[in-house]
């Protein structure tokens, strides 16, 4: 409605005829409703926006950080020291600059239309949520490099527009990264794509109502890899990092710590030499070794000598001796046994 | 004639500009952006078209590169 009247009644959409598929009556009024938007954002002075959320998740990963350092971890402190250098680089291109100097040229309710219609012969599946002011466009599926990284869905909140941050990018059948498993696309953190290259086509199509233009922008920037500047890399998507030396862990060679659940690799791993169970060495800190064998014994399969309470390992173990007291309990025994046999023999001479 | 130009190539503009009459999509591609036409996501009204077709009075061009790298 504007200024009383259902837009499509006013000039010089009056004539329009009322299409009678379902889905371009609603792409007219969405058309309608998003060039009245863009029309009235660009006559009154807009206010700055401050990167508030961006500020936040900086805040956010200092915090874990600092957390990481004291309790030192120096695998989970590098990755947050990356994704925080990240997010700064992000938040400083987020400040506001200069207003612009002269109001963009925003495209007529029959472009945005148009653009709306057009936007069903490019993309798989296209969702205006008129309701929720939203239009929801989806990706045909991505693989970079062999790596199957599905089919993404585009968000445009046209309540936002022209704002840069006015849209999403969530993937829809997310394979994550094993190194980050936050991150379900080279260049897309926490639903927002890092626009590099495609920052001022996005932020001029946005500008002018140009959305065919804008979501076509958006697909193509994820179709395409930038190893020089990735969330994360697509040669180490594959796979976990083992959490004591961070090297790549193929799904197949994937060793879960017995105790904590971490993924640890071979090299990493240290066993209990009696139940063979596998440990990272946060958690092997718990495994002593056998103190008659030398090997290692986790808490579980450790046993105790009835009599010095030495901790040993099942094998060494017998009668409920280890194998000192063991010999101990018998060495007596075998030294009377001798004396009274030789003694025996001496009196039969 | 009269068309619709907007070039996402190096930032993205979009302007009126006067072109020949008979003007096809690959002169005006090869004048306006050079290269690879395949490199490049050509659209006449919204859409594709065939390179040789000759642009009209009041077509709307669209030129988007395939390849957009993202960064951080």
């Amino acid at each position: 409605m504007i200024a009383g009247r259902p837009a499509f009644l006013l000039p010089p959409y009056e004539d329009m005829p009322m299409p009678s598929n379902p889905f371009r009556r609603n792409a007219l009024r969405a058309a309608l409703a998003i060039h009245h938007h863009l029309h009235e954002s660009h006559l009154c002075p807009r206010s700055i926006v401050l990167p508030a959320s961006a500020w936040q998740q900086c805040t956010t990963l200092a915090q874990k950080l600092d957390t990481a350092l004291r309790h030192d971890r120096p695998l989970a402190a590098e990755r947050l020291h990356r994704r925080l250098q990240t997010d700064l680089a992000r938040l400083r291109s987020r400040l506001p600059g200069e207003a612009p100097e002269r109001r963009p040229r925003v495209a007529s309710a029959v472009d945005i239309f148009r653009d709306l219609e057009a936007l069903r012969s490019e993309f798989p599946d296209v969702v205006i949520h008129r309701r929720s002011r939203k239009l929801l466009v989806t990706t045909p599926a991505i693989t970079i490099q062999h790596i199957h990284l599905g089919p993404f869905q585009m968000e445009l909140d046209w309540t936002e527009l022209p704002d840069p941050e006015c849209y999403r990018v969530t993937a829809l059948e997310p394979n994550p990264a094993g190194c980050e498993p936050g991150i379900h696309h080279p260049h897309v953190q926490d639903d927002r794509l890092c626009e590099g290259e495609a920052r001022p086509m996005i932020a001029k199509a946005l500008a002018q109502g140009r959305l065919l233009d804008f979501f076509l922008i958006i697909a193509q920037t994820l179709q395409t890899y930038n190893s020089g500047s990735a969330y994360a890399q697509l040669s180490e998507w594959e796979g976990s990092p083992c959490i004591d030396c961070g090297a790549r862990v193929g799904e197949e060679a994937e060793i879960s710590c017995a105790d904590c659940g971490g993924i640890v690799c071979s090299e990493c791993s240290i066993a209990c030499r009696s139940c063979d169970c596998l440990y990272c060495s946060s958690c092997s800190e718990q495994i002593d070794s056998c103190t008659d064998c030398r090997r290692e014994t986790c808490p579980d399969c450790a046993c105790r000598c009835t009599s010095c309470q030495r901790q040993v390992c099942p094998k060494c173990l017998e009668n409920q001796l280890c194998e000192e007291c063991k010999r101990e309990a018998q060495t007596p025994e075998e030294t009377i046994t001798t004396d009274r046999d030789k003694a025996g023999t001496t009196d039969a001479a | 004639m009269q068309i619709l130009l907007i070039n996402h190539n190096g930032g993205g503009f979009a302007d009126h500009i006067t072109i020949p009459d008979g003007t096809t999509v690959t002169k005006l591609f090869d004048d306006r952006v050079g290269g690879d036409p395949a490199d490049f996501l050509i659209r006449v009204n919204r859409q594709p078209v065939a390179a040789d077709e000759q642009l009209r009075e009041g077509d709307r061009i669209s030129i988007t590169p395939v390849r957009i790298e993202g960064a951080v």
